[in-house]
C-alpha cells in the first residue's frame, strides 16, 4: 500500500477529486486538531493505496520584503512566507497547518491544483515550502474538467514530476509583479509624503499602469474631440400606401451646398429600378470559445463584464459542467470524445433535438481558430446534466456555452444578400435585403445566432416607383466610443498586456482604486492625475513596450529558452533604470499629484447647481457643531443662500451626475460596501418623488429614517 | 517659473494652457476649416459661439471650456 498527498487549489476541487479517486465514490473526512479549523481533508482509497486530498485556498503563500528598512524604495530584496504572515486578513494559516501535517506522514506528493501558470505556483509553493519537497520527485495530475473519468485518467497516468518551466515562470511573474508594484506604488505615495507631508496611497503596477493609460488615453480624445458637420439625405419611396425607407448611394456629404443639391434635383422626380443584385455570402461556423471569446460573448449577450463571466465559468468548471476555462486554446486535440459529450447532451431536453442532429453525422469536424493553447482545449460541456443548485448568471453561460460548442460542428450558413438600386435624375438610392437561404451552424447556435431577414419589396428592374419625401439630415461626426469592461478586456489582449487569467481582475483593480469609473468606462480624476504625471515625468512607468517585453520574457522561461533568475536580474536592473529617473523628479511628482488629488476631492463634494438661488453649488459638507453630514449651498457663505438638507450619514457619499426627475435638484449617490449603490434627491423632503412614510418617518426619527429607507431598497 | 492654465488654473510649466486644453485648442483651429468648407461662410467667432451655444454638437468638454474661453476673450 502506497500513500499519496494530493494537493487541490480549491475545496470544490479537491472534494471531486477525493470522490472520483475513491474507488465507492465516497471519500473518507479525515478528523483533523481542532486549530486546523474545518479544513476537509479526504482519504481515498484505489487499488489498495491511500490518497489524502487536502485543498488550498488560492495561493498560501506570497512574496514580502526581506529586510526591515521600513516603508521606502527601492526594494529589491523579498521572500516567500505564508500569505497569513504577509496579510493579517489572510485566513490560510489552517490550511498550511495541515498540510505540514499530512507532508511530515506523506512523502509521495502529487499536485492536482488547475494546469497553468497560477496553479502550478500554488502547488508548488505548498510542495515545497508546506510539505519540504525537492520539486523534481512530486508528481503532477493534469486535467482539463472535474469529470470522474478525466480524473482518474490524469492520476493513472501523472506526470512523473511537475513542469518545471511552468513553475519558474510563475514564481518569476509573482517576483516581477511584486518589484514593480511595491516599488512604483512606495514612489509615487513617497513622492507626495516627502512633498506636501500628506500620505495619500497611489497605486500602480506592470499591468495597472499601461491600461489605465488606454482609458486615460481615449477620455483624452473624447473630451477635446471637436466633431465635423456632415449631411445624410433621408428619403422614402411610396409603395401602394406603404412608405420605404431608401439609402443614398452616399452615407454623408461633407457640405450643405452639395446635400441642398441632390434634394433639388430629386424632389418631385420619379424613380427608376437600375438593377436588382443578389450576392450570396457564405459564413463559416465560429471558433470555439477560450476564455478572450466567452468574455465577449457573454458581455454582448448578456451584459456580464468579463470578471463576472469568468467567475461562473469557474463554478460551472468546479460543478464539472465544462472544461477549464482560462485557457486561450481554439483548437480541439484528438484526445476529446465528441460524440461522448453529444450522446450526453441528448440527455438534456433543450440540446437533445441538435445533439442527435450532429450525432447522425457520419464525421464529426468542430470548427478551430488561430490560437493554440498545449495545456488546455478550448471551453466546451463535459456533457454532465445540469444541477439545480446554480444561479442564473452560471445558466445562461452554460447555455451560451453549449450552443457555441453545437454551433462548431455544422455547416456553414448560406445568406443572399439583396440590393435593389434606384435612379432618381441621375442620383442612386438603393434598398437592401437580406435572405437566409441556409441556416448551418446558426440553427445550432439558436438563440445567439439569430438573423434577422429583410424582405424586398416586390419589384423589377425598370419599374418606376414615386419618392414619397425627400429632406437633408444634419448630423456631426462622433467621438470614439468609451472603453466598457469587455473592449478594454479585448484592447488588452490585442496589446499583449497581463494573462487570460490576470486581465479581468486588473480592470477590476483599477475601478477599486478609484482611477476609473462607470460601465462606460471614464477615467476618473485621480486616474487623468497619476497617467498625466507619469506621462510627463516618468513615461516608463506606463510604457506598454516595457510590459509587453517583460510578459514576452515569462513566456520565454515557460519554454526553457531563459532562467528565472536571468530575467529577473533584467527586470530588476530596467526597474533600478526607472526609479533614479523617477527619483530626480520627486518633488515635482509629488506636487502635480497631490494638486490633483486635492481638486478631485473638491469635485468629488459638489453635487451640481443650486436650483434655489441659481448661483451657488450644493456640495457635501459636516456641520461643525454635530459633525452629522448634509448637503448645503455654497451660497451660504456669501449670505446668498440657506437653502440644507439632512441626507444618510451611514456609506459614502458621491455626486450621482444626474437631476432628480420629479424636482430638478443634482442627486448624489450612496456606496456602501456589499451593498448596490442607491441614489437620492437631496431635496427629500420637499420633493414630490418622496414617499410619504419616508416623510413621517424623518419626523419621527429624523436621518435615521433615511438611513432605514436606503437599508430597505438596496 | 510656474504658471497657471488660462482655461483651468491649474499649475503648468509653460504657455498659456495645460497639456489638455491645449491639445483642445489645437483640435479646434484644425478643424475650423472643415467648417468653413461645410457652410461657405463662418467666421471663427461663429465658429466658437456654435460650440459654445448649439448642445446638439458633441464636442468634448475641454474643447468646449476652451471655446468659451476664446470666445469671451474675443468679446473683450
Amino acid at each position: 500500500m502506497t500513500d499519496y498527498l494530493c494537493i487541490s487549489e480549491k475545496p470544490t476541487a479537491a472534494k471531486r477529486i477525493a470522490t472520483a479517486l475513491d474507488e465507492r465514490g465516497k471519500p473518507k473526512k479525515l478528523p483533523v486538531p481542532r486549530n486546523f479549523g474545518r479544513i476537509p481533508v479526504w482519504e481515498s482509497m484505489r487499488n489498495g493505496d491511500r490518497i489524502v486530498t487536502i485543498p488550498a485556498l488560492g495561493h498560501l503563500y506570497s512574496t514580502v520584503e526581506d529586510s526591515a528598512g521600513g516603508w521606502h524604495y527601492p526594494a529589491f530584496s523579498y521572500k516567500w512566507t505564508p500569505s497569513y504572515l504577509a496579510n493579517e486578513k489572510n485566513k490560510t494559516r489552517p490550511f498550511i497547518l495541515a498540510f505540514k501535517k499530512f507532508g511530515k506522514e506523506i512523502s509521495n506528493v502529487i499536485i492536482a491544483t488547475d494546469y497553468d501558470l497560477e496553479g502550478e505556483v500554488i502547488g508548488a509553493t505548498i510542495a515545497k515550502f508546506a510539505c519540504g519537497q525537492d520539486l523534481a520527485n512530486v508528481k503532477r495530475m493534469r486535467f482539463s474538467t472535474l469529470t470522474k473519468s478525466d480524473i482518474v485518467n490524469s492520476f493513472e497516468h501523472r506526470d512523473p514530476s511537475v513542469n518545471i518551466n511552468l513553475v519558474n515562470a510563475g514564481f518569476a511573474r509573482h517576483e516581477i509583479d511584486w518589484l514593480f508594484g511595491i516599488n512604483l506604488t512606495r514612489a509615487l505615495t513617497l513622492s507626495i509624503k516627502h512633498a506636501t507631508g500628506r500620505y495619500k496611497l497611489i497605486t500602480t503596477g506592470r499591468v495597472q499602469g499601461p491600461t489605465l493609460r488606454f482609458v486615460a488615453d481615449r477620455e483624452r480624445d473624447i473630451q477635446t474631440f471637436v466633431p465635423i458637420p456632415r449631411w445624410a439625405i433621408d428619403a422614402r419611396i411610396d409603395l401602394d400606401g406603404d412608405e420605404i425607407f431608401i439609402e443614398y448611394n452616399k452615407k454623408f456629404l461633407p457640405s450643405l451646398k452639395e446635400a441642398e443639391k441632390v434634394v433639388a434635383e430629386t424632389t418631385g422626380r420619379d424613380g427608376i429600378v437600375k438593377e436588382i443584385g443578389p450576392r450570396k455570402i457564405t459564413q463559416k461556423p465560429p471558433a470555439p470559445f477560450n476564455l478572450g471569446t466567452l468574455q465577449s460573448e457573454a458581455y454582448r449577450h448578456f451584459g456580464y463584464t468579463p470578471s463576472r463571466t469568468l467567475r461562473a465559468a469557474e463554478t460551472l468548471y468546479l460543478n464539472a459542467l465544462i472544461s477549464y476555462p482560462r485557457t486561450s486554446s481554439q483548437q480541439f486535440t484528438a484526445a476529446i470524445n465528441h460524440r461522448d459529450i453529444l450522446t450526453q447532451l441528448t440527455k438534456c431536453d433543450p440540446y437533445r433535438v441538435r445533439a442527435n442532429k450532429l450525432l447522425a453525422k457520419s464525421k464529426l469536424h468542430p470548427t478551430f481558430g488561430k490560437k493554440k493553447d498545449p495545456a488546455h482545449p478550448p471551453i466546451h460541456p463535459t456533457g454532465k446534466k445540469l444541477a439545480g443548485n446554480l444561479r442564473n448568471e452560471e445558466r445562461n453561460l452554460y447555455n451560451l456555452i453549449v450552443c457555441r460548442y453545437l454551433a462548431i460542428f455544422g455547416e456553414p450558413s448560406i445568406k443572399n444578400g439583396l440590393r435593389l438600386d434606384l435612379k432618381i435624375n441621375d442620383h442612386i438610392f438603393y434598398l437592401r435585403g437580406m435572405k437566409v437561404l441556409k441556416k448551418g451552424w446558426l440553427e445550432f447556435y439558436t438563440p445567439f445566432g439569430r438573423v434577422d431577414e429583410v424582405e424586398l419589396p416586390d419589384l423589377a428592374v425598370g419599374d418606376v416607383v414615386k419618392l414619397a419625401y425627400i429632406n437633408h439630415k444634419q448630423s456631426y461626426t462622433q467621438p470614439p466610443a468609451r472603453y466598457n469592461p469587455n473592449s478594454l478586456l479585448k484592447k488588452m489582449e490585442e496589446q499583449e498586456l497581463g494573462t487570460k487569467a490576470t486581465r479581468a481582475s486588473t480592470i477590476d483593480i483599477l475601478y477599486s482604486r478609484g482611477y476609473i469609473e462607470d460601465e462606460s468606462i471614464n477615467a476618473t480624476d485621480l486616474g487623468f492625475a497619476v497617467i498625466d504625471t507619469l506621462q510627463k515625468n516618468s513615461p516608463d512607468i506606463i510604457s506598454i513596450e516595457l510590459t509587453r517585453k517583460l510578459q514576452r520574457e515569462i513566456e520565454d522561461i515557460q519554454a526553457g529558452k531563459k532562467s528565472r533568475e536571468a530575467v529577473l536580474m533584467e527586470s530588476i536592473v530596467q526597474l533600478k533604470k526607472i526609479l533614479e529617473k523617477f527619483h530626480k523628479k520627486e518633488k515635482i511628482i509629488g506636487v502635480t499629484l497631490e494638486e490633483q488629488v486635492q481638486n478631485l476631492k473638491q469635485r468629488q463634494r459638489i453635487l451640481g447647481k443650486c436650483p434655489v438661488c441659481k448661483q451657488g453649488e450644493l456640495i457635501i459638507t459636516r456641520s461643525i457643531r454635530t459633525k452629522k453630514r448634509f448637503v448645503g449651498c455654497t451660497g451660504f457663505y456669501k449670505k446668498l443662500c440657506d437653502w440644507s438638507a439632512p441626507i444618510p450619514q451611514k456609506g459614502y457619499a458621491v455626486p450621482a451626475k444626474k437631476n432628480c426627475k420629479h424636482c430638478g435638484f443634482p442627486m448624489l449617490t450612496i456606496r456602501r460596501k456589499g451593498k448596490k449603490p442607491f441614489t437620492i434627491c437631496p431635496n427629500w423632503i420637499s420633493c414630490p418623488g418622496t414617499p410619504d412614510e419616508v416623510i413621517d418617518n424623518y419626523r419621527n426619527n429624523k436621518a435615521g429614517a433615511l438611513d432605514a429607507i436606503v437599508e430597505e431598497e438596496t | 517659473m510656474a504658471t497657471k492654465c488660462v482655461v483651468c488654473q491649474s499649475t503648468i510649466e509653460k504657455g498659456e494652457y495645460c497639456d489638455a486644453h491645449s491639445i483642445a485648442k489645437k483640435n479646434l483651429e484644425k478643424r475650423f476649416s472643415d467648417w468653413q468648407k461645410a457652410y461657405e461662410k463662418m467666421t471663427w467667432e461663429e465658429y466658437l459661439t456654435r460650440m459654445v451655444e448649439d448642445a446638439d454638437i458633441p464636442v468634448g468638454e475641454w474643447a468646449k471650456e476652451v471655446a468659451i474661453y476664446l470666445n469671451n476673450q474675443s468679446k473683450k
